[in-house]
């Protein structure tokens, strides 16, 4: 019996593996921007460029660069980089992943070059990821080269006295959206902009826009700030967790997931449109706000939050917490609330009642005005499209002894107790005119809440005012009228036969 | 005015053809309103449709002197509707084209309504339906890149895609779902004023259907 030992080398494809996340191209690139961040020097401002011109993906930073040493140990798998190198407050990496994740979801060969503001000099390495995958699994598999220079030629840092950047070819991506980068850097790092840094995103066509803090839609008056706090025991001491942020009610309700919180952390968000607070549903999915848990682990590659004591603990102070607002989504939810606005009042001000704020009276005295306008009778219409949703010819009718009569198909918004109903003119205009019949349909009826052909609907409908119009304008006896009307029906169809 | 009265009065104006539009409008409206009666019966007594009877009240609801100007076209009451819903460039168009076209004998509701929405534009569900398969495809694309989309509604989108491709026009009810899945990407930032994506155009056809 013995001992054998195993040299237990990783597999060099595993640099292509980790790139084979569900990362999204924004999240990826996102990524790298939160290094950026994790990278200030002191209290200076962070400025991040991301130039996505000629198929790579460049991000640029402003901040402090690398050492050798601090590169030797970044371009490891898993090294703990807090170890190793000064992080402002609020570090976001953790877990040596997460530049090496997200290039290789981006691109198979990336570069990165580096500034420190101690030294003199610029670094220089490249991950060809393809070649990755061809070499043996030995210790020598994974070293990496690093070059020196005093400046290299194609550094995009040029003249900066220091600074990162990643460069990324071979992009997997050939249709990148700016716009959704744009999107989602506002949002994931809306705490950071707000506060200073600045991203910088660079078209193909050279225009450069900066991204903005996301913008949100709620109701007005309806925002509650969130300052919270809760202890938890860790190592036998106890220690206060803060959760920071607001919570409103969105202007309308979803069917879709686009609601309840975005957490943050250390103002990157960490997991967007959380709903573990309270039960997700229709009536409460008016919920909306962002909560800054900077207590909170991350995942490696920081979207996500790990399962934890002070998470669980976090979940059930908010749940508590949540009542109130729940309350008031359900209740503002709730058939023809939302339209009417001193109902919208009295369902903020329990609100913040219920929150122990103090309601706007300016807000009632709008309240008020707004529902006089509503019901205001003789406001007019902006536009024939916002009544009238429909109108066409149908097939004519023809009469012996009344001649031809036109038809055509109205569709209208509203609803007089009627489902459809018809308009019939026979006066004489000048020197005369052509007799019509106008199917009026009132959309917002109930019965046209069910499913029906369109053809079948319009052949039904106008049967039924022809049958109408024949007995009640033309005093047809009513077995002729069934008579005529079933002949329209078939000449509708396009068949040959009449009825019997 | 007692109900009995003013039924009366209202059977009476509805069915003289020597009192003018204005007057009629005028006059019935005045009765109706101030006597509380209800429009079914009132329609049933004076032997009108009640659409007819709503039509000629909606027509109250315009000022005195836009009702005057369309009493003196005096068009048949298969345009009352319409007229009652247009804004002033719209019943302007209409009566213009109105007083043009009446020596031809046209089917004036169509005439009214197609003077309408030349000034007007189209309407949110014809909007709709003059997305091409192309463009819904680039648009269920786009919300697949925002991760804008459920599943279901990714399918959807394939879906009336390959309909407008055979082209068969949307259901109304497919219209209104594909409006809520427009409003989802509004929402998203993928489909903005200034899209960052090199779709303006297709971006400004979608706003210009929600009205933003």
């Amino acid at each position: 019996m013995g001992k054998y030992v195993v040299k237990n080398y990783p597999s060099p494809r595993l640099m292509e593996t980790i790139g084979a996340t569900n990362q999204s191209v924004p999240e990826a690139i996102g990524e790298l921007v939160a290094n950026s961040f994790d990278a200030r020097r002191g209290e200076e401002k962070i400025n991040v460029t991301i130039d996505l011109r000629n198929n790579e993906i460049k991000v640029i930073d402003n901040g402090k660069g690398m050492t050798l040493d601090v590169l030797e140990k970044a371009v490891c798998i898993a090294e703990d980089m807090s170890k190793h190198m000064e992080r402002g407050k609020g570090a976001k990496g953790h877990f040596g992943m997460g530049f090496k994740t997200s290039c290789s979801t981006l691109g198979k060969f990336y570069e990165i070059y580096t500034r420190s503001d101690t030294i003199n000099n610029e670094y220089h390495v490249e991950f060809n990821i393809e070649d990755y995958s061809s070499r043996p699994t030995n210790a020598d598999a994974w070293d990496v080269e690093i070059e020196e220079s005093a400046r290299f030629r194609k550094s995009p840092l040029e003249s900066a006295s220091h600074g990162t950047a990643f460069v990324i070819k071979k992009v997997k991506d050939k249709n990148i959206s700016l716009g959704a980068v744009y999107s989602y850097l506002g949002e994931a790092f809306k705490g950071h902009l707000e506060t200073g840094d600045t991203i910088k995103l660079i078209k193909e066509n050279g225009e450069e826009i900066q991204a903005i803090p996301k913008v949100y839609k709620f109701i007005e008056d309806s925002k509650i700030e969130i300052d919270e706090e809760f202890s938890v025991e860790e190592n036998n001491s106890l220690m206060t967790c803060h959760i920071t942020g607001w919570m409103a009610l969105d202007s309308r309700t979803h069917n879709d997931v686009n609601y309840g919180f975005n957490i943050y952390r250390n103002n990157q968000l960490l997991e967007k449109w959380n709903k573990d607070w309270f039960k997700a549903h229709l009536m409460t999915s008016r919920i909306i706000g962002e909560v800054n848990m900077d207590f909170l682990e991350a995942t490696f590659y920081k979207q996500g939050k790990q399962q934890s004591n002070k998470w669980a603990l976090a979940s059930q102070h908010m749940e508590d917490y949540l009542k109130g607002m729940v309350k008031a989504s359900r209740d503002i939810s709730k058939k023809g609330n939302a339209h009417d606005p001193s109902q919208v009042h009295r369902i903020i001000s329990n609100l913040k009642e219920d929150y122990g704020l103090e309601a706007d009276e300016d807000n009632a005295k709008d309240a008020k005005n707004l529902k006089n306008e509503s019901n205001e009778p003789n406001k007019k219409k902006q536009s024939i499209n916002d009544t009238i949703k429909g109108f066409a010819k149908e097939k004519s009718l023809i009469l012996e002894e009344h001649g031809e009569i036109e038809i055509t198909y109205l569709e209208k918004d509203g609803n007089y107790g009627y489902a459809f109903d018809y308009i019939f003119n026979d006066d004489e205009y000048d020197d005369g005119q052509n007799k019509e019949l106008q199917i009026i349909v009132m959309k917002d009826h109930p019965l046209w809440q069910y499913k029906i052909d369109m053809e079948l609907q319009k052949i039904l409908v106008t049967s039924d005012a022809i049958y109408r119009m024949l007995v009640e304008k033309l005093n047809f006896e009513s077995n002729d009228a069934l008579k005529i009307r079933n002949e329209w029906i078939n000449t509708r169809l396009g068949k040959q036969e009449a009825s019997s | 005015m007692i109900k009995v009265e003013a039924l009366e009065n209202i059977k009476n104006t509805w069915e003289n053809n020597a009192i003018s539009l204005a007057d009629k409008i005028d006059t019935i409206s005045s009765d109706f309103y101030s006597s509380g009666l209800d429009l079914l019966s009132t329609a049933s007594f004076i032997k009108a449709t009640p659409s007819e009877l709503q039509a000629l009240l909606s027509l109250g609801e315009l000022d005195d002197e836009t009702v005057a100007r369309i009493s003196w076209v005096n068009p048949p009451k298969t345009t009352w509707i319409m007229l009652a819903n247009a804004n002033h460039e719209e019943i302007d168009e209409a009566i213009r084209i109105m007083e043009k076209e009446k020596h031809l004998k046209p089917l004036f509701s169509d005439v009214v309504y197609n003077s309408m929405i030349d000034v007007s534009g189209p309407t949110q569900e014809q909007k709709v339906n003059l997305l091409s398969a192309k463009e819904i495809k680039k648009i269920r694309e786009k919300g697949e890149t925002y991760k804008a989309f459920y599943d279901k509604e990714i399918k959807f989108l394939k879906s009336i895609a390959g309909q407008k491709g055979k082209g068969k026009e949307l259901t109304r009810k497919q219209i209104h779902w594909f409006i809520s899945i427009l409003e989802k990407l509004v929402d998203a930032n993928a489909i903005s004023k200034n899209s960052l994506d090199d779709d303006q155009e297709l971006c400004n056809k979608v706003l210009d259907i929600l009205e933003k």
